[in-house]
């Protein structure tokens, strides 16, 4: 107000006494507010400045405020989105989902893993594992009975009615799932205090939503304005385990990874990918309150139409293993994604330390093993343009578990992938 | 097959229909709207399914397809004629076809523009030569430097 | 104008050579430039073909039969192609049934091509080059029809003894007419299909003025008719007695 008045009287003084002002005039008044204030576009106004400031102050406010509040606030303006399936039946989802979810995907598992993955592609003797130091015999043997048995009451013990048309994974692997996830989590427990301090979530649900790109509204009254695409992704996993600490990173968060993602040019609507509108959810497992808000693994069952048993036969060889990977991307990218902005971060706050989660997709016979780190949250336009982080998915092909199962014996049980998923739920401790 | 087929009735543990001699005419189209390289749109006739389409494109022309996709494009029935009578646009089915074996395809253009044409039959150079001549009459002088005619002077 | 493929065809294996023979109207049919296809689908019977003789546009990642969806590229863009004539039911009816077989899909090929072709004309509002072809191809394949049509009544007729593959019965539908009624194959039998018993195939008893009045109406056009006639007749021997009638020599 001060400042508002002392410019009043320099003026009226200058234009009083002409162009030139003499060296009376009291600017003194001037110099203690020395800054005039910002020159701030209209908040209200119909212009695309207003808009810029209209935007900027949302964003200042939603830094300000607490997790659940920030959410709400992220996921109220419900609008037209792409609903994006995990398990799906469009060919090439890999790729289309990596795109998505800026994800670079990279076969093999990290180097925490390499060493046994190795052994198992490689097929070689592991009598002595270094990173294997804390197993001992008694207790993999402990792990070893626990598998057969599930195996065995599931296939030959346990008398099942018919199963749900094209659900019959569900009802036949499913049980067997959830007794070696559960069984494997008490048993290293005595192991690793994550474990002991773990929630194991039985069908639990993984909502997430995120703005990825933008296109060009093609006809209505916006017609040829740009608009945003939204995703969605609403996913029931079999089983997750959710530790009270964050998974240490798999690859330094600064580090170069030479595998690019891959960038589509069409639209989401090509490979089928259809939009409605309904809430927007962002859920990890459990409401933000739970002290177990990180991730450690995740269980995924194969989708029926993927089996790889007579029943069908699928139409191209790397057809499994695609949808597989693109379960995996899409499931973990949910996870973490979740679990940052539980913590608070979302596109503009990026986040500060990796995310890492782990997921083990599964048709009973075929184990796959995937890591993810989540680098970044930023996939808006406008927080892409100078984001050189991408996330990473770490991924091997279905390793086989057993060779078969005959009358009360399983035949050509494979150590080395048990040896992988103890390491895997022992990641962390 | 010609027209008013009915085909067997079909129940569990009867042998597969085979048609013989299919009467289903599909044409390629060039699609509106961008399509990955491995999609190839054709409309079928509203009758096909997406497991005759995928049978049809594999034993007739040889061609691996991974998925099919069908809609039905309702044609409009808006447009009248001089006696305000409603005119019908027939309605089609459009399938997308997405090839396997990691093929791609792109419709090609098949009204490219041909040079020396008019050598060959003297009826078609007199006819050019005539358009030339007509165009040559049309142009105005090329001394005015592009001004035009209103221009008095 | 269109590239003619007589010579390349008979620079082919000594198989197709005989296959020639029995399609000894090459030139004059319908074969047009595309009688490559036709040497596709017999490769198929032939075991060994020159691979040079197919059509190879490209020899990358992105050939396919999808090719056989288009003309020659020699034909893009021209203004007319040439064609000879439809097949006739007497050629069709020389051929063998494989024959027949085998050129129905070669028609349904051309069918599918030029379909393709028109369908692109409109889109890029260009005139479809010789749009003749569509009513030749269409022509040929009803003929044939018709032909495979003939040999099966036949032999229906000599193995079976009825002239209609579909069996059916006379029936009287409401409206009093009678019909031949075709049957259809139902997975139920007929007392237990609610929408069949709907449909009556007798006529009731408030019909029958209906009847007789439709019947009289028919009657009286036949008279009428036979009255013209005979006026008609009457008219011309009054202008042209027979008495002055004489025959040519």
């Amino acid at each position: 107000m001060a400042a508002v008045m002392a410019r009043l009287s320099v003026r009226q003084l200058s234009c009083m006494r002409g162009p030139a002002l003499s060296a009376n005039v009291n600017t003194n008044i001037c110099d203690s507010t020395a800054k005039y204030p910002p020159i701030l576009p209209s908040p209200t106004a119909k212009s695309r400045s207003a808009k810029r400031r209209r935007v900027a102050e949302f964003f200042d406010e939603l830094r300000g405020l607490s997790v659940k509040d920030k959410l709400t606030s992220l996921t109220k303006f419900q609008r037209m989105k792409y609903v994006v399936y995990p398990q799906t039946f469009a060919l090439n989802a890999d790729r289309w989902y990596q795109h998505f979810t800026k994800t670079a995907y990279i076969s093999g598992l990290p180097n925490k893993y390499s060493k046994s993955s190795h052994s198992i592609q490689d097929a070689a003797e592991s009598g002595s594992q270094t990173t294997f130091s804390q197993i001992d015999d008694a207790l993999f043997g402990e792990i070893r009975t626990l598998i057969c048995d599930s195996l065995l009451q599931e296939n030959c013990q346990v008398i099942k009615g018919r199963a749900f048309l094209y659900r019959a994974l569900e009802h036949s692997i499913g049980p067997f799932l959830r007794n070696v996830a559960s069984g494997l989590a008490c048993i290293l427990a005595k192991q690793s205090p994550l474990l002991r301090s773990s929630t194991f979530d039985s069908d639990p649900q993984v909502n997430f939503y995120w703005i990825r790109g933008k296109r060009n509204i093609p006809c209505g009254h916006r017609r040829g304005r740009p608009e945003p695409l939204r995703f969605q992704i609403d996913d029931r996993p079999h089983s997750q385990l959710r530790i009270q600490q964050q998974l240490p990173e798999f690859v330094p968060l600064g580090s170069e990874v030479s595998v690019e993602v891959p960038v589509v040019q069409h639209l989401p609507d090509r490979l089928p990918l259809f939009r409605r509108q309904y809430e927007n959810s962002i859920y990890a497992g459990a409401k933000v309150d739970d002290p177990c808000c990180y991730g450690h693994t995740q269980f995924h069952l194969v989708p029926d139409h993927l089996r790889r048993d007579g029943v069908n036969k699928p139409k191209s060889g790397d057809h499994v293993e695609m949808a597989v990977r693109a379960n995996a991307i899409a499931s973990l990218f949910a996870w973490t994604g979740a679990q940052a902005m539980y913590q608070g971060f979302w596109s503009a706050e990026d986040v500060d330390k990796p995310f890492a989660s782990q997921a083990i997709i599964t048709d009973g016979q075929h184990f796959s093993f995937f890591c993810y780190q989540l680098n970044t949250l930023a996939l808006t336009d406008e927080a892409d343009a100078n984001n050189t982080r991408k996330n990473l998915c770490w991924g091997t092909e279905g390793l086989r578990l057993y060779e078969n199962i005959n009358g009360n014996q399983v035949i050509g049980l494979n150590d080395d992938v048990i040896r992988l998923l103890v390491q895997f739920l022992l990641n962390g401790a | 097959m010609s027209r008013r087929l009915i085909h067997p009735l079909y129940q569990f543990g009867n042998p597969q229909l085979r048609v013989f001699r299919p009467g289903w005419f599909l044409s390629l189209v060039r699609p509106g709207k961008e399509q990955p390289p491995d999609t190839v749109q054709f409309r079928v006739p509203l009758e096909m399914t997406k497991f005759d389409v995928r049978n049809y494109l594999q034993k007739i022309y040889n061609v691996p397809v991974v998925a099919v996709r069908t809609r039905i494009q309702f044609g409009s029935n808006k447009k009248r004629n001089h006696l305000n009578q409603r005119v019908k646009h027939p309605d089609y089915k459009v399938a997308y076809v997405q090839l396997g074996e990691g093929q791609t395809f792109e419709f090609p253009n098949l009204f490219p523009e041909k040079e020396g044409r008019s050598a060959e039959g003297s009826m078609e150079e007199i006819q050019e030569k005539f358009m030339e001549d007509e165009k040559q009459r049309q142009k105005s002088d090329p001394r005015r430097g592009g001004v035009t005619e209103w221009f008095g002077l | 104008m269109a590239a003619t493929s007589a010579g390349r065809i008979a620079g082919l294996c000594r198989l197709f050579q005989r296959c020639v023979s029995s399609f000894t109207l090459q030139q004059a049919e319908y074969s047009s430039s595309r009688c490559i296809s036709l040497s596709n689908r017999l490769s198929s019977v032939c075991s060994a073909v020159a691979p040079a003789y197919y059509r190879l546009f490209h020899t990358s990642h992105s050939s396919s039969g999808l090719e056989e969806f288009f003309d020659l590229p020699e034909n893009w863009g021209e203004a007319t192609v040439k064609s000879g004539g439809p097949w006739t039911s007497k050629q069709l009816r020389a051929k063998s049934n494989e024959d027949l077989h085998k050129l129905w899909y070669v028609l349904l090929k051309e069918k599918n091509m030029l379909l393709t072709l028109e369908q692109e004309a409109k889109r890029q509002r260009v005139a479809m080059p010789s749009p003749e072809r569509l009513k030749k191809v269409e022509r040929s394949m009803v003929r044939l029809d018709t032909v495979v049509e003939e040999r099966e009544l036949s032999l229906r007729r000599l193995i079976t003894g009825h002239e209609k593959g579909r069996p059916g019965a006379w029936r009287r539908s409401v409206f009093g007419h009678a019909y031949w009624y075709r049957f259809r194959e139902h997975p139920i039998p007929w007392f237990m299909n609610t929408h069949y018993k709907r449909k009556r195939f007798f006529t009731p008893q408030f019909v029958e003025p209906h009847m007789r009045l439709s019947l009289e109406k028919h009657l009286r056009v036949k008279v009428r008719k036979t009255q013209l006639e005979r006026q008609q007749k009457k008219k011309l021997e009054e202008l042209f007695p027979k008495a002055t009638a004489h025959t040519h020599s």
